[in-house]
């Protein structure tokens, strides 16, 4: 794991420095004088060769300290923490729908197999799964924002609102009010793939001998399909949460756009944008780190929910 | 009267080709504490009759005609939630792939309380004395409960099995090649068991196999299926004796006999018909070294030719010598598929 985080650093430490365009530019007044932008250029440490950088960069990060945004002039610490909680919000809830709907939907897509329920929920799905997010955005904004206004348009506060604390906020019902329709769009994204991998699954797992023999003992047809299919179905769906979660944490620049979200999406593209090395490098650690982690929680669930799966060393 | 009575029970499945005709008007019947042995080859509809009396079918099966008395009721009729009621509780099942029939990701334990719990209507301590006293009647230690269907020996599956098809004390127990995927020192084993329990708890068995030296060893009836009909029926020494169907003839030389360790196994050439679109006559035609113009136009139907033991063949008279020439290699070479 360590191993897999070094070569991510590596690479995005060279991938920014690589890239054309000064960060200066974005940081700068142009009219600065050359002399003014030299000593701005060696506070940052620019002026280092590119070796000595990097060597500063890992020592730093190895301590937790990722450097201070050229942008925003504040430490990369505070401003991902500023926005981050907003993603994870918006990542968890979706998530969450996604995933109840997603598994209950496809066990009963299995159960009515063959029945035109069946056909008609699977064209659905993949249109959720094939409508672009922004569109499913703007059509959720406009029909529920903007016609009815039922929901606001964006952000993720009432203007000028300001929350004491993030307990405040989560208890706050404007917050929810606010995360909902972006979560909705996200979540809609989101349903296709547990929905799908559940119903393959679970037409996988009902041929199985155990889920004959559990309706040849006389159990309930209900009883049959959630702990005998249903059970055995969900194993590759929780992995596949698992690693969802990784890929929420920094997929979701289109939603947090359309809803003018403050999240960890936009907040990238815009370190990017501006060359902002350390921000960015910081924001792309963050989600490298969720991925990993992600898929390490991934095994260590499978081992949990299915006893054939072991972490001890086999023979 | 019989416990089961199976009065030409047909199960068909509709496929893409079209209806399968895989269990085609059998009829068999069964006294309490007796047992039967269905034996036949591959696809030849033994496991589909099975699923047929419990009604656990495919979604794409269906029975359009028949009848199956359990205990005097035609168990057909009935709605699923009486069948529900009465599966494990009368009638249970050792199936055909003991070793995927347990649920992987439960405990032994916690599939043999489920079943008594809810069907037995045990409370939990009760449950699980019953469970140990199920695991020691099988010579299983009682420690294993708690392991995972993973953690067992194919031979231990089996025996788990074996103790969950009668944790509900049934009247009737149907296995479905319930050695087959055994070594021999084992398989010999569970069948001397089963027939030990069978006795000793008075229980009835519908054995399928489609080893006929497996039904030799433990059933009173044997019947011989092929391509979803009954070809032969009767009691096991009859049948196993004295064939007089060429089919049961020709089923026998496939297996080593121990009283001629030398001679040579006599397979049958060709497989069975289609039975999406079986032919007219009789369904052994194709491969029967014996066959006449009749039996390709006209269908035998089961006549009893001794006391007892009946045949779909229209070969009727002088069957011993017909028997004598199935013996032999040649016999069965001659046939042209």
């Amino acid at each position: 794991m360590i191993l897999t985080m070094w070569v991510i650093a590596t690479i995005l430490f060279f991938i920014f420095r690589l890239m054309p365009g000064n960060p200066l530019v974005a940081y700068i007044d142009p009219t600065f004088t050359e002399e003014q932008q030299q000593i701005l250029l060696k506070q940052f440490g620019l002026d280092q060769p590119l070796w000595y950088q990097y060597f500063v960069f890992l020592k730093n990060l190895g301590q937790g300290e990722l450097g201070d945004s050229f942008f925003f002039r504040d430490s990369v610490v505070n401003v991902i923490g500023k926005v981050l909680p907003n993603t994870i919000y918006l990542m968890l809830l979706s998530l969450l729908l996604a995933y109840t709907i997603g598994i209950m939907s496809g066990i009963y897509l299995a159960w009515k197999r063959g029945e035109r329920i069946e056909t008609v929920g699977i064209v659905l799905t993949l249109f959720t799964r094939a409508a672009p997010q922004f569109w499913v955005g703007m059509i959720l904004l406009a029909v529920f924002s903007f016609r009815f206004g039922l929901f606001p348009s964006g952000g993720a506060s009432a203007a000028g609102t300001v929350y004491a604390s993030e307990w405040e906020k989560l208890l706050s019902p404007s917050f929810y009010h606010h995360l909902f329709l972006p979560a909705l769009t996200l979540a809609i994204y989101l349903l296709g793939l547990p929905l799908l991998l559940m119903r393959s699954n679970m037409l996988d797992v009902m041929k199985e001998a155990y889920v004959d023999m559990a309706s040849m003992r006389g159990l309930s047809k209900l009883r049959v399909m959630l702990k005998y299919a249903a059970r055995n179905a969900c194993l590759p769906v929780v992995t596949a949460m698992a690693v969802g979660i990784g890929y929420a944490m920094g997929g979701n620049v289109v939603i947090e756009t359309v809803f003018s979200w403050p999240g960890l999406g936009r907040l990238l593209v815009k370190a990017v944008s501006t060359s902002d090395y350390p921000l960015a490098q910081g924001a792309f650690i963050l989600i490298a780190g969720v991925m990993v982690i992600m898929n390490f929680v991934a095994d260590l669930l499978y081992s949990i929910l299915d006893p054939r799966v072991t972490l001890e060393n086999r023979r | 009267m019989a416990l089961l009575e199976v009065k030409k029970l047909k199960v068909y499945y509709q496929t893409g080709r079209g209806v399968n005709q895989a269990v085609d008007g059998i009829s068999f019947e069964l006294d309490q504490g007796s047992s039967i042995g269905l034996v036949g080859e591959s696809g030849c509809g033994k496991s589909t009759t099975v699923k047929g009396i419990v009604r656990v079918m495919p979604t794409n099966a269906f029975i359009p005609e028949g009848e199956v008395y359990f205990n005097g009721s035609d168990i057909l009729k009935s709605a699923e939630k009486e069948m529900r009621q009465l599966r494990w509780r009368d009638i249970s099942i050792v199936p055909q792939a003991a070793m995927d029939s347990l649920n992987p990701v439960y405990t032994v334990r916690n599939q043999f309380l489920e079943v008594m719990q809810l069907k037995g209507d045990l409370n939990k301590k009760q449950a699980l004395v019953r469970a140990k006293e199920l695991f020691a009647l099988v010579g299983l230690n009682s420690d294993l409960l708690n392991y995972y269907p993973h953690q067992f020996s194919g031979g231990m599956k089996q025996r788990a099995v074996i103790a969950l098809a009668l944790a509900l004390n049934p009247r009737l127990i149907i296995t479905d090649e319930p050695v087959t995927a055994l070594d021999v020192i084992v398989q010999h084993q569970i069948l001397n068991e089963l027939k030990e329990l069978r006795q000793q708890l008075g229980l009835a068995m519908v054995m399928i196999t489609h080893d006929i030296s497996v039904v030799a060893q433990t059933c009173d009836q044997i019947a011989v299926m092929y391509a979803g009909k009954i070809v032969e029926k009767g009691k096991g020494k009859q049948v196993l004796k004295n064939p007089l169907h060429p089919y049961t003839m020709g089923l026998k030389n496939c297996f080593p006999n121990l009283n001629q360790p030398n001679k040579e196994l006599i397979a049958i050439a060709g497989s069975p018909p289609d039975l999406i679109d079986p032919p007219p006559g009789c369904r052994f035609y194709e491969r029967c070294p014996f066959a006449m113009t009749q039996c390709q136009l006209e269908e035998p139907g089961l006549e009893e030719l001794e006391s007892g033991h009946l045949s779909a063949c229209f070969l009727r008279e002088d069957i011993d010598q017909y028997r004598n020439k199935a013996k032999e290699v040649e016999t069965w070479l001659q046939v042209i598929i």
